[in-house]
């Protein structure tokens, strides 16, 4: 049941009015989601409902005992048994053939580890209870003593199966109290729905196919052919991604309840580390909260702040995947760091590019145009196979047959992407990409109906396909 | 003149509307037929519940033979030469459809020699080959780079032989239709048929899978392939197919393709009959193989065949699916 499916949509038509008729009853609003995330995560092929209520049950449980607990020691024992018991299923389901294929003489186990099935939205339910609980034992949440509304939390469906991955500090409250949107919020929130299916159907699925086709052709195809083919994918990924993180953002919103922003126009970047904190936001906020901070962050001396980047982002890897090739995406991510780190350079940058002008200056298009090659290059490993691939790719790109012409089709296929760019360029500082400042209702609705009849229009119709981030 | 124009356009206009409205009902009776006989039997499944004797089977070679020799006849009626390949993927690649070459093609050699057409069974190389070093398994059953390279080898004497093989028919530039195959002209897309294979497609201005377009008047030899997904090679890209690796190898002739996936020898005849025709070939090579008989079964047709007209069942095709396919 994809967002942008006619199921969901009569299954959220349905849900929507039931949740919003019993507005004035919190307690009961939570009972309907806990229900209803139950029932969209059933759909799913490689759901594993039985997993996810006893990781319920078990972060519900820690969390509280936890708070019980007055001895440091022993609420430091239970808060790590906790998270041992609850990333014990995501360690076992997604990295035990990667772990039994690493260690010497266990290479035998990984041939049987390769068959177990990830259960759809592990990492992100996971990573959400994880950072409850530790959340419980900073003192930085308050323990939710009501288990629908725990549950409903964990289980919440517009985040459960790609993120975004929720902050217990600003999300649970939320669901604490009665949850009706305002006229406004639905608005913008039809708007994002709208931009992000665009962003889903009209972009990313009439992508795919030709990213797939560089992957897989990768011998015979010449440097220039694979380069814009890793440079499609990376905006693939991004109108893929986003468009989900969009929709699900909105959706949330309809329920009253706001998530976190999970991407503010990474490609607009103009650093590394400017880029990282506009893609995939949410990840990396807990990647900061709960691993960056505590060991020390940026008040490091240069070498620990750099080698400490360089574990952050080979975490990251890791989580999205069980391979070294995820590893080395992560690694070159913090490499691209150091000159940044040595030279004082990692501006932390608190506005979009050229704010008020229609063209970044051109020291921001340089930069801008750095960030984009450098994150696009490092797609390499995190779209290849294996090391192999990745390895040919970048023989390919960075030899003298990347001066080939490339094949058209693959070059064309970079123009369905142009129309997303510029708009968001255009709005980027609005709220959402399809604001309209003006109080003319029927304006804004005509630009609705022109992108919706646009989606008609482009989509490729043929059979879904999936969300790239649902495998991770 | 004014009213002659008007009369004519308005003939004209009733023969389409008349056409549209008889397209409509078909549709609409493929629909019901599709809804009421939703199953279409597996290659083999016509063998298991009855043997290769059954009323059944009788009927789909009846049904076979009788396109075969209509499609011989109007082949040869231009002078070219007409040669059946029996082609298709290792047996080990297609569990279910053993029995279907087993039955069917020591009945398809009969009607070539029968018929007198020259026919070359490919078959018996092709099942000793390991199968996945020449197809696609486990994701899919058709050729990959090699499996070509080794069909385009095993074809390549058929061609030579029969070098000098001449068409005797020429159609003038407004008699010939504007395509010859089934493709949309000029068709370059990447498609993945659904199974993560993606390839590349690139149709011709007649719509045939190739990357140039027929010149006339010809200038030399014209061949043309016509069969079902085996020829057409779909999950690999145009340059590596069959054909284009025989045009390369016989830059004098001009190898044709216009296979189309799924298709039997009713689409081959009805295709020749509306388009292949007029690209004037001088050697028609069409692939065929035990599958195109039991292709016949009417729900089969209702969902792929390329005439798109309904087909209702026989009364032995309706007892056989009220039997052992109705849910």
């Amino acid at each position: 049941m994809l967002f942008n499916t006619q199921d969901f949509a009569l299954f959220f038509s349905i849900f929507i009015v039931v949740y919003w008729l019993c507005f004035k009853w919190g307690n009961l609003q939570n009972l309907i989601l806990l229900l209803g995330s139950g029932y969209f995560y059933y759909c799913f092929r490689n759901s594993l409902p039985f997993y996810l209520y006893s990781l319920i049950i078990i972060g519900y449980f820690s969390a509280r005992l936890i708070e019980r607990i007055e001895e440091k020691k022993k609420k430091k024992l239970l808060l790590v048994c906790s998270l041992i018991l609850i990333g014990a299923g995501l360690t076992y389901t997604k990295y035990s053939g990667f772990l039994f294929g690493s260690i010497p003489g266990l290479s035998g186990w990984q041939a049987s580890a390769m068959h177990i099935i990830v259960p759809i939205g592990i990492s992100y339910f996971t990573f959400s209870s994880i950072g409850y609980i530790v959340d419980v034992y900073r003192g930085k949440t308050v323990v939710e003593r009501n288990f629908i509304t725990y549950a409903a939390y964990i289980s919440y469906f517009p985040h459960i199966l790609s993120g975004p991955i929720p902050s217990s500090a600003t999300i649970l409250p939320q669901f604490s109290r009665k949850k009706i949107p305002t006229y406004s919020e639905i608005e913008r929130s039809a708007g994002e729905i709208i931009w992000g299916t665009f962003k889903k159907m009209a972009v990313a699925d009439n992508m795919v196919m030709a990213v797939n086709y560089c992957f897989e052709h990768y011998t015979y195809l010449n440097g220039f052919t694979l380069l814009l083919g890793v440079v499609s994918f990376n905006l693939y990924l991004y109108a893929d991604f986003s468009g989900y993180s969009d929709i699900a953002m909105a959706i949330s919103r309809l329920l009253g309840i706001e998530l976190t922003r999970n991407f503010q126009m990474p490609f607009f970047s103009r650093n590394p580390a400017e880029y990282w904190r506009r893609w995939h936001t949410s990840l990396n906020k807990w990647m900061t909260n709960y691993i960056y901070l505590p060991m020390g962050g940026n008040q490091n001396n240069k070498f620990q702040y750099i080698f400490l980047i360089l574990f952050i982002f080979s975490f990251s890897g890791l989580w999205h995947g069980a391979s070294y090739n995820f590893i080395c995406w992560g690694l070159l991510n913090g490499i691209y760091f150091i000159p940044y780190i040595l030279t004082n350079r990692l501006v932390r940058y608190k506005t979009l590019p050229s704010p008020g002008r229609v063209l970044p200056t051109l020291r921001e298009a340089w930069q801008i145009s750095l960030t984009f090659i450098l994150t696009t290059l490092t797609r390499i490993f995190f779209r290849s196979p294996d090391f192999h691939v990745a390895g040919v790719l970048f023989k390919k790109i960075f030899s003298t047959d990347l001066f080939h012409a490339p094949m058209a089709i693959i070059a064309r296929n970079l123009w369905w992407c142009v129309p997303m760019i510029a708009l968001e360029w255009i709005q980027r500082e609005r709220k959402y990409f399809l604001e309209l400042k003006t109080d003319k209702i029927y304006l804004r609705m005509i630009l609705y109906a022109i992108v919706i009849f646009v989606i008609w229009k482009l989509f490729p119709r043929k059979d879904l396909v999936e969300y790239y981030y649902f495998k991770f | 003149m004014l009213q002659g124009c008007s009369g004519n356009k308005t003939a004209v206009s009733k023969e389409d509307l008349a056409a549209i409205k008889k397209y409509d009902e078909d549709q609409k009776a493929i629909e019901k037929l599709n809804h009421d006989y939703p199953t279409v039997p597996e290659d083999d499944k016509i063998f298991e519940f009855q043997g290769q004797n059954s009323p059944l089977y009788m009927e789909l070679k009846s049904r076979y033979k009788n396109d075969f020799v209509q499609l011989k006849q109007e082949i040869e009626s231009t002078g070219a030469k007409m040669v059946m390949i029996i082609l298709r993927q290792p047996e080990s690649t297609r569990e279910h459809a053993v029995l279907n070459s087993k039955y069917g093609i020591p009945f398809i050699k009969e009607c070539c020699s029968q018929l007198g057409v020259e026919y070359v069974d490919l078959s018996p190389v092709l099942n000793i080959q390991d199968a996945t070093k020449i197809t696609l398994v486990p994701k899919d059953g058709h050729w990959n780079q090699k499996g070509s390279e080794l069909v385009a080898s095993l074809i390549a004497p058929i061609i030579k032989k029969y070098g000098a093989a001449k068409s005797n028919v020429t159609y003038k530039d407004n008699e010939r239709t504007e395509t010859f195959g089934d493709l949309p002209p000029h068709e370059d897309r990447i498609l993945d048929g659904g199974k993560d294979l993606p390839y590349h497609l690139v149709a011709n201005a007649q719509g045939l899978r190739m990357d140039h377009d027929i010149k006339f008047p010809k200038n030399k030899q014209f061949v043309l392939f016509m069969g079902g997904s085996q020829i057409y090679s779909p999950f690999l890209d145009n340059e590596f197919i069959a054909t284009s690796l025989l045009q390369k190898q016989f830059p004098d002739k001009e190898i044709m393709n216009s296979g189309i996936i799924a298709a039997t020898i009713e689409d081959y005849l009805t295709l020749w009959r509306e388009k292949a025709k007029y690209s004037e070939p001088d050697l028609v090579i069409i692939q065929t193989n035990g599958g195109d008989i039991t292709d016949y079964f009417f729900s089969g047709r209702n969902h792929v065949a390329r005439t798109h007209k309904p087909y209702p069942p026989s009364p032995v095709e309706e007892k056989f699916y009220n039997t052992y396919l109705k849910r």
